[in-house]
């Protein structure tokens, strides 16, 4: 049976990936192992069974032309549409990473600029030299680092014009290229929860030097910058990486009614509570920002995180309660 | 030994699907079988064959699909379904025959 599962494998690897392909696969399955249950139970060994199988199966051009019908009522688009090649798409993510780190990068240095200007009092404590001095050096520190950032963007953090088509939508995924995909984005995904959360938490740490050293204003607004741009980093970088896994993922959702046909088990967030979720801490976090510059009473805003802490966890209890529901609805 | 013209057959291919299914509903591998039996073997269709007949057959509305796991003792399976326009097309189908084995009958030589 497995050699079987793997000739049809096979056969369809380079087919784009479309609910029609893969409904024409699952039936054609469920027939060739009817018929390899029928000749064993004949009496027929195993290889027999297989070889009577494969040899009487018929090839693709037949099914291309039951598939290409169906394609062409569902939308004209996918007919013209190039496949993206394996090659391209691995391209395309790790063109996507550099871009990311560039960027973050980039931002980094502009916020890090910030930081500078507002480091002259460090400086003149820390190296203990006066305050003209340190005034003068805090500029040096900012300009140089604008410098760096400019340079940076101006290298280039636009995209490969190669990976033009991938933006536009104007290709579509095969069977074996979309799994692929699927499997990096599974991977990549605890690493994107880490830096994501590393992120955020950093932002809001930020706050706590600016709260604390409420005398030394600067002190606390140079290290809170300096948070703020690592935070900036991590999420930008991630959000930029992962951004390629979903960009590509997208691309057989234009065109076909279903989208990106999954098969019903893996749908995660697909709930209203998931869709809250992975906006909820930036939206505490605008809150928080919010009551804090407008009071200026950040004792209270700082209030906005417990409970912040609270409704995240309801969340995630709503969440996984309706994801079991549905898990259960759609295995039946 | 003679062996059917695929060109030929291709024409009739929803004929014999749409007999089988004519009085009751039934999934892929069994009615690959059922036409291997009535015809004594001397056909046999091939999987990718019957696959797009039923896609072409669906879209034309002679059948319908349903999955069902009841009927087949708990595995998921689709079966198929004929529908009032199907029986009118099969029909034709079988007057369409008729005239035409009527017509080429006049040219066959029997014996020799």
């Amino acid at each position: 049976m497995e050699t079987i599962k793997n000739y049809l494998d096979n056969m369809f690897m380079k087919l784009p990936a479309t609910p029609e392909v893969h409904k024409a696969k699952e039936e054609l399955f469920q027939m060739m192992e009817d018929r390899y249950e029928d000749l064993i139970a004949e009496g027929k060994s195993e290889n027999e069974a297989v070889g009577v199988i494969i040899s009487e199966f018929g090839n693709l051009e037949e099914l291309a032309e039951a598939l290409g019908i169906s394609s062409e009522v569902q939308a004209k688009k996918e007919d013209t549409r190039d496949i993206l090649s394996l090659e391209d798409a691995k391209g395309f993510i790790e063109e996507s990473g550099k871009r990311g780190l560039r960027i973050a990068l980039g931002v980094m240095l502009c916020i890090l600029s910030v930081s500078a200007a507002a480091s002259s009092n460090f400086l003149r404590m820390f190296m203990m030299i006066g305050q003209n001095y340190a005034n003068m050096l805090s500029l040096i520190f900012m300009l140089i680092i604008i410098a760096a950032a400019i340079v940076i963007f101006v290298k280039g953090t636009r995209s490969d014009e190669k990976y033009e088509n991938i933006r536009k939508g104007n290709c579509i995924l095969d069977v074996e290229t979309t799994d692929y995909i699927r499997e990096e984005r599974k991977r990549y995904e605890h690493t994107k929860t880490v830096m994501l959360s590393a992120g955020i938490i950093l932002c809001i740490v930020s706050l706590v030097p600016a709260i604390v050293a409420d005398g030394a204003m600067d002190f606390g607004a140079m290290l809170m910058f300096l948070f703020i741009a690592a935070g900036v980093f991590l999420i930008i970088n991630t959000s930029i990486k992962s951004g390629a896994y979903e960009t590509l993922l997208k691309l057989n959702e234009n065109g076909t009614m279903e989208g990106e046909f999954i098969p019903g088990k893996e749908k995660v967030n697909n709930t209203w509570t998931g869709k809250v979720i992975s906006v909820y801490w930036y939206t505490v976090l605008c809150v928080f920002l919010i009551i804090g510059f407008l009071t200026f009473k950040w004792g209270i805003a700082l209030l906005v995180w417990p409970w912040g802490l609270v409704g995240f966890i309801v969340l995630v209890i709503i969440d996984s309660v309706l994801k079991s529901s549905s898990k259960e609805e759609k295995t039946k | 030994m003679a062996e059917i013209s695929s060109d030929v057959i291709r024409g009739y291919n929803d004929t014999m699907i749409l007999c089988i299914l004519y009085d009751k509903p039934s999934y892929g591998y069994e009615i690959s079988k059922e036409i291997r039996r009535i015809t004594d073997s001397k056909y046999i269709i091939k999987e990718t064959t019957l696959y797009s007949a039923f896609t072409r057959m669906e879209k034309n509305g002679y059948i319908v699909s349903f999955t069902d796991d009841v009927l087949s003792g708990g595995k998921k399976r689709t079966y198929y379904r004929i529908t009032d326009e199907g029986k009118e097309y099969y029909r034709e189908k079988c007057e369409e025959w008729d005239l035409t084995r009527d017509v080429i009958g006049r040219f066959i030589k029997r014996g020799n």
